[in-house]
């Protein structure tokens, strides 16, 4: 090999060192500028929570203070005892988990069983019905919100669990999404489940539904997160105090004249306790089931 | 086991006919394998004799039991899908008893006929495995194993090698077949692949839209094509056609076409003379259908059919040796010390035996027959 062409190549050598180092550098730089983008976005949205972490640990003495302290100096759990001791929280919890815990269970019992009926049964009509439910989306809440609750009025359902369960039980997105998954999987599984000897009913709750777990989890989180937090029906529907949820009952701690926002602060956090809870348990499917379009074979 | 006896059936979809009237008699024990094109009707024909179709009409038997009306569960029936359809969150061993579960059979009894299935399919050491954990092979295999399990009259099969590698099909396709020997089955197979078909069916059903074309043993259907789709359809590399014309000369059968005249030897003529019966006249369009293998590499001066070579493939045992011709293309299949190159001329002159003739409609002149 001559001298000159040693030369070259290893000016060729040293030229694609230097081009992968700038790469290298350039994919460096790319990923600092997203994570900084991301530090900032998850700042911005977990100043709220931190400060009213902070504020439920405060006397209300201090809440505003000058220049502000984000660490309260001293603890204070007042907030949290007049909470648990003073007032019907306990109950209005009890309350929360029954309304918030049972619509999420019907609700994925039959969205799931009509999202199955929609996405592999047969029947005369299927499409205007399909078309009909997904129509009542149109309508919104408010407009409803008035003839709903003379229903359950002259049912008598008022300040009862059944008067806060059962209406909003009647929302069809759940239907929508749980048909759109379902439609994907193969129909050759209840084909084949046909022919092992199972009932429609049986195919539904062996084979269907076990496979949908990643749908069930994102409706499960987003319906149990709504009705957490649902405020208006509650309000209308559930005046007694012993009928109380905690989104409710929150809001009537606030007073005409002086409203102690330490604990309302306590009970907010404690309000958000179990949400996330709930998140992080259902993370993985929730995360599987927002990928399942993308990803299933 | 059992034979089916399926009469007159057809299935339409609204204004599309899948399956037009359609009747075959399957014997018991027979490994028959309904063949065509994708959307020719073949898999909504074995999917009414598993009863996940409605019939439109016609009757379906199943030993001599009318079974239109029966649900799929109690047809005695198994059924072996293309995309295998594992319960994706069972284990093998569940996949494959759970119809046994189904039929309340004793927990005990399932792990023994599992046991017992598995190790006829070697799946013994995979049965606390999911799907997905297993290969392409390990699937087919849990698929055969649930269908094995029933001890079903008849098994029906729907594609099942097509998601397989090339390898591993032809493995497969052994592995099928020793258990249609070890099981003494009747077995309805469904296949778009004319190698599978040949290989596997004792008795072939060609389909094409909805319409049985021809039924018969492999090398019948092979050897006598009822019309140019069969022959087109059957056979790979495909067969050869030229369109031409044909005319009387000095008392002898000549096929005329841009790219030949060729005179038919007396045999072939008097054949031509004996199906006739006034269908064949002067100067009628007809084109003949000559297979890759059956032409003889002649002396190109003196052929009277020629062409220049455009490709040679070598695929290992033969090669593949494409022609242009007057307004006609033509493949022909050569042993591999064949050596002609691209732009040569060569003569061929074709295998008489194997010769076959279409009228203008395609149907064979030779073995198309309007009684049937």
């Amino acid at each position: 090999m001559s001298s000159t062409e040693v030369e070259v190549r290893a000016t060729a050598a040293e030229a694609k060192r230097a081009a992968e180092r700038g790469a290298k550098s350039r994919k460096i730089a790319g990923i600092s500028v997203s994570y900084l983008i991301l530090i900032i976005g998850c700042c911005i949205a977990i100043f709220p929570f931190l400060y009213i972490v902070s504020l439920s640990f405060k006397e209300s003495t201090s809440l505003v203070s000058y220049p502000p302290k984000w660490i309260p100096d001293p603890f204070y759990f007042g907030n949290y005892t007049f909470l648990l001791g003073e007032t019907s929280y306990i109950r209005w919890a009890f309350n929360t988990f029954a309304f918030a815990g049972s619509v999420t269970a019907l609700k994925i019992f039959f969205d799931s069983i009509a999202g199955y009926t929609f996405a592999k049964m047969d029947f005369p009509g299927k499409e205007i019905l399909f078309t009909f439910v997904l129509a009542t989306l149109m309508i919104p809440f408010a407009a409803t919100l008035i003839p709903a609750f003379l229903i359950v009025k002259n049912l008598g359902m008022v300040n009862t669990y059944w008067g806060l369960i059962l209406p909003p039980l009647a929302s069809p997105i759940g239907i929508f999404m749980m048909r759109q998954f379902i439609e994907s999987l193969p129909k050759d599984l209840e084909n084949a489940a046909r022919l092992d000897g199972c009932s429609e009913f049986y195919i539904y709750l062996r084979i269907i539904l076990p496979n949908c777990k990643p749908a069930l989890a994102v409706l499960g989180i987003f319906v149990f997160m709504t009705q957490w937090t649902n405020f208006i029906w509650p309000l209308v529907v559930a005046k007694a105090d012993e009928m109380r949820v905690l989104t409710v009952g929150l809001a009537s701690l606030k007073g005409q004249w002086v409203t102690n926002w330490g604990v309302i602060a306590a009970g907010s956090v404690m309000l958000m306790i179990p949400i996330a809870i709930v998140f992080i348990f259902f993370q993985r499917w929730f995360i599987a089931g927002s990928m399942a379009g993308a990803l299933k074979e | 086991m059992a034979n089916v006896e399926i009469l007159e059936v057809t299935k339409k979809y609204k204004e599309v006919t899948a399956v037009d009237n359609v009747s075959l008699n399957i014997e018991d024990q027979e490994f028959l394998v309904l063949l065509g094109p994708s959307g020719c009707g073949k898999s909504t024909l074995l999917k009414m004799i598993a009863g996940l179709e409605e019939i439109t009409r016609g009757e379906i038997y199943i030993n001599g039991k009318l079974v239109n009306y029966t649900p799929p569960k109690d047809r005695d029936v198994a059924m072996v899908f293309q995309n295998y359809a594992l319960y994706p969150h069972m284990t093998v061993k569940d996949n494959i008893g759970f119809s046994l579960k189904m039929g309340r059979v004793h927990k005990g009894e399932i792990g023994k006929q599992v046991e017992d299935v598995a190790k006829i399919l070697q799946l013994d050491t995979f049965l606390e495995r999911r799907p997905e954990q297993l290969s392409g092979g390990q699937r087919q295999r849990v698929a055969l194993g649930r269908a094995i399990v029933r001890k079903p009259a008849v098994f029906l099969m729907d594609e099942p090698l097509s998601n397989l590698d090339a390898k591993l099909r032809i493995q497969m396709r052994e592995e099928l077949l020793r258990l249609h020997d070890r099981l003494q089955a009747t077995i309805i197979y469904v296949t778009h692949d004319q190698i599978e078909a040949m290989t596997m069916g004792s008795r072939i059903v060609l389909l094409r839209d909805g319409v049985v074309q021809q039924i018969g043993p492999p090398q019948d259907v092979y050897d006598h094509p009822v019309n140019a789709f069969v022959a087109g359809f059957l056979g790979s590399p495909s067969i050869n056609f030229f369109e031409g014309q044909l005319v009387r000369r000095d008392g002898t059968w000549v096929f005329a076409s841009p790219a030949m005249q060729l005179a038919f030897p007396a045999e072939v003529g008097a054949k031509v003379d004996a199906v006739n019966h006034g269908r064949l006249g002067e100067s009628t369009p007809v084109s003949i259908g000559v297979r890759p293998e059956n032409f003889q590499v002649v002396d190109g001066q003196n052929a009277r059919m020629k062409g220049e070579i455009s490709l040679v493939e070598f695929v290992g045992s033969d090669k593949y040796v494409y022609l242009d011709m007057p307004s006609a293309h033509c493949l022909i299949r050569t042993s591999p010390w064949f050596h002609g190159k691209k732009g040569d001329t060569i003569g061929l002159e074709p295998d008489w035996e194997h010769f076959q003739l279409f009228d203008a409609e395609g149907r064979s002149v030779f073995w198309w027959n309007p009684e049937a």
